[in-house]
């Protein structure tokens, strides 16, 4: 904007709400200063802004009513609370063969049906049924199934947060899936863990592979099968996987809480970093 | 409580202000505001592609209003809904409360008005919140702000008169 440039409605307009820089605010006062008609209607305009902000403010000073704040602290539906607190993790499996991952595509035989898990990933409640649980979180009824405790993975570290867990049914095996949703970033880019009991035939090695543009890795980790799908990079997608081998170790049903130290038990978090 | 909703959470006091501004009534105020959380947290992955939380809430509010009002249309009886609705430029009414002034705005233009002047929005904000082009912002702007200037009897226009 040039010195030059003549003082219209718009300009008027800016200044009554602010909205110009300061070297063409002056302008506008020179203007209105030799504009009496236009100076009292800016003036109005001006006193109607600050009445109508007066009028208003108590409102944005009052206290949040409680239901407000209870629809943001509502936890995610089926998200189990108490697993989260579970303290002692008692790791009952060597596993064995996890040495590292291995980079995959889909013309290798992956060892498991992914296929089956795909149309899994992007879509919302409406596929997931959280049915058979009763009053079990998908993790307990899981850990019941198998009979033994599955600790919830934990990726805070890894920075994302469970927003919900749902128990559903993929080709007629229930799988309970987790989703985490990235805290630190601003895209709030989504991580799903699906896990299931192994079918016979399933055996896949640890492995990490791309399919259209979503990054996945899985794994089978004693008598449960982990899929790992986010649209994340690798190194992110591998620290998540990491995490989860580690932390979401079976720990025996009504153990003693405190940590059983057994060098057989004892799974080296660095086995995983290799690849 | 995650990233999304300290920041939702920071906006309530400003889409509560709005909504009352707007609809008056503390509680139909609230229960947009209650709604358009809500909606916010189930289309929560879509907030990144709108720019900031804040503009992005406010859309939200703004259709949770539209909604509420349709609904409660079909509810009042006519006489209510012509009052609700007549355009407030032809008739001669002078307020002393500027709340009732902007009351009798066409809503179009109080939408507008309480955007720009009460949430401090720049006129692209605005247009982008109600979905309107920005031309219509300015000119709604206008109209609400010359129908203000005849029907509020606010300080500086008692000055003038006493003049």
């Amino acid at each position: 904007m040039t010195a030059s440039h003549p003082v219209g409605e718009t300009d008027l307009m800016h200044y009554v709400d602010g909205l110009l820089d300061p070297a063409r605010r002056s302008e506008v006062e020179d203007f209105l200063a030799r504009n009496p008609d236009a100076a009292r209607r800016v003036a109005d305009y001006r006193a109607q802004n600050a009445a109508i902000r007066q009028r208003f403010a108590a409102v944005a000073d009052e206290p949040v009513p409680a239901r407000l704040m209870a629809v943001l602290e509502e936890r995610p539906r089926a998200a189990p609370p108490r697993l989260a607190a579970a303290a002692a993790v008692l790791a009952l499996l060597l596993l064995s063969g996890f040495t590292g991952w291995m980079l995959g595509n889909e013309s290798d035989d992956p060892g498991m049906a992914i296929e089956a898990f795909l149309p899994h990933l992007e879509t919302e409640d409406e596929l997931a049924a959280p049915t058979l649980v009763g009053t079990l979180p998908p993790v307990d009824w899981l850990s019941n199934s198998i009979a033994l405790n599955l600790r919830q993975p934990d990726l805070t570290a890894e920075g994302f947060a469970l927003e919900r867990g749902d128990l559903m049914s993929v080709e007629g095996r229930s799988v309970v899936r987790l989703t985490y949703r990235d805290t630190q970033g601003t895209e709030g880019k989504r991580l799903r863990l699906f896990v299931a009991t192994p079918r016979p035939a399933e055996q896949p090695k640890p492995r990490l592979e791309r399919r259209d543009g979503m990054g996945l890795a899985y794994w089978k980790d004693g008598p449960l099968l982990f899929l790992l799908a986010g649209d994340v990079d690798e190194s992110t997608l591998r620290a998540a996987a990491a995490s989860i081998h580690r932390t979401a170790r079976l720990r025996a049903p009504d153990m003693p809480a405190t940590p059983v130290h057994n060098g057989q038990a004892a799974i080296s978090p660095a086995s995983l970093d290799g690849g | 409580m995650d990233d999304l909703k300290l920041l939702m959470a920071r906006e309530i006091p400003h889409l509560r202000r709005y909504a009352r501004a707007l609809v008056g009534d503390a509680d139909r105020a609230d229960d947009i505001v209650q709604d358009c959380l809500e909606k916010a947290l189930r289309k929560r992955q879509q907030w990144r592609r709108q720019g900031s939380v804040r503009h992005w809430l406010f859309r939200i509010l703004y259709r949770c209003h539209v909604d509420a009002l349709r609904s409660r249309r079909r509810e009042v009886d006519a006489d209510e809904y012509e009052w609700a609705t007549a355009p407030a430029q032809e008739k001669r009414i002078e307020c002393h409360d500027v709340a009732e002034a902007m009351a009798a705005l066409p809503a179009s233009q109080r939408e507008v008005l309480l955007l720009v002047a009460l949430e401090g929005m720049s006129y692209d904000e605005a247009a982008l919140v109600l979905g309107i082009e920005v031309g219509t912002v300015r000119s709604r702007l206008s109209r609400g702000r010359e129908s203000l200037r005849r029907s509020w009897i606010g300080v500086t226009t008692r000055l003038r008169r006493v003049k």
